[in-house]
């Protein structure tokens, strides 16, 4: 199943990703994407394989 | 009646200081516009953490509403709250001075006491003028870092995460949408 998500910054969205690992969810089965507007970064898309 | 207040024992010191905080500042500012165009295009790395005997500092997004709000309340705690602590002990120190010879403090005081000749002449009006550009700077200066850091906060995230979760045996899979 993949699951995907989109998040505004933050830095709970690091300690999820982390726990996701703790649980098995390894970071090649994790893919990050960053989303800009025309000049910053406002959030992600984050997807996931389990 | 202004020209009698000035000290010619310090009068002319002002023109060469002056002259070059002016010129030394603009130079600067435009060699760090220069350096900071090409920093970004290169996304050239920067600290994000440090352990030192003054402090432990780390990037982190603050509230650049509550950088003014402290700054308001108390010259410095704007500098404080982002962990710029040789500015906020810089701001707050002067603060205290500035607080102690102008006599503001006692002169709010009388005033909630409704004495409004006493408040008045209590004031010491030379110690007083520096008030505004003191709230000035500590307000700018707490808020526009404030923002600033937040903008490297967000690289700092995005760097990571393109660096950490990008792999390029990642593959969507066709398939069924589950609500």
């Amino acid at each position: 199943m993949q699951i995907f998500s989109t998040f505004e910054y933050s830095s709970y969205v690091e300690l999820a990703i982390s726990e996701l690992e703790e649980k098995g969810i390894g970071k090649e089965d994790t893919f990050i994407v960053p989303i800009n507007n025309r000049t910053e970064t406002v959030g992600f898309l984050i997807a996931f394989i389990e | 009646m202004a020209k009698d207040v000035l000290n010619t024992r310090w009068l002319l010191i002002y023109i060469p200081v002056y002259i070059f905080a002016i010129w030394d500042s603009y130079r600067t500012t435009v060699d760090l516009n220069k350096i900071y165009v090409l920093a970004e295009r290169e996304n050239h790395r920067f600290n994000s953490f440090s352990i030192g005997a003054m402090e432990i500092n780390y990037l982190d997004k603050r509230n650049p509403i509550l950088s003014v709000f402290w700054s308001v309340l108390m010259p410095g705690l704007g500098q404080l709250y982002i962990h710029r602590i040789i500015g906020a002990f810089f701001v707050i120190i002067w603060a205290v001075v500035f607080f102690y010879y102008s006599h503001l403090l006692e002169g709010i005081s009388l005033l909630f006491s409704g004495k409004i000749q006493q408040a008045t002449s209590a004031l010491d009006a030379e110690w007083l003028l520096f008030f505004p550009s003191l709230y000035g700077f500590a307000i700018f200066d707490s808020y526009m870092n404030t923002v600033e850091n937040n903008k490297l906060v967000e690289r700092e995230q995005k760097n990571f995460f393109e660096k950490m979760y990008q792999h390029p045996g990642f593959r969507i899979g066709k398939g069924k949408k589950v609500k």
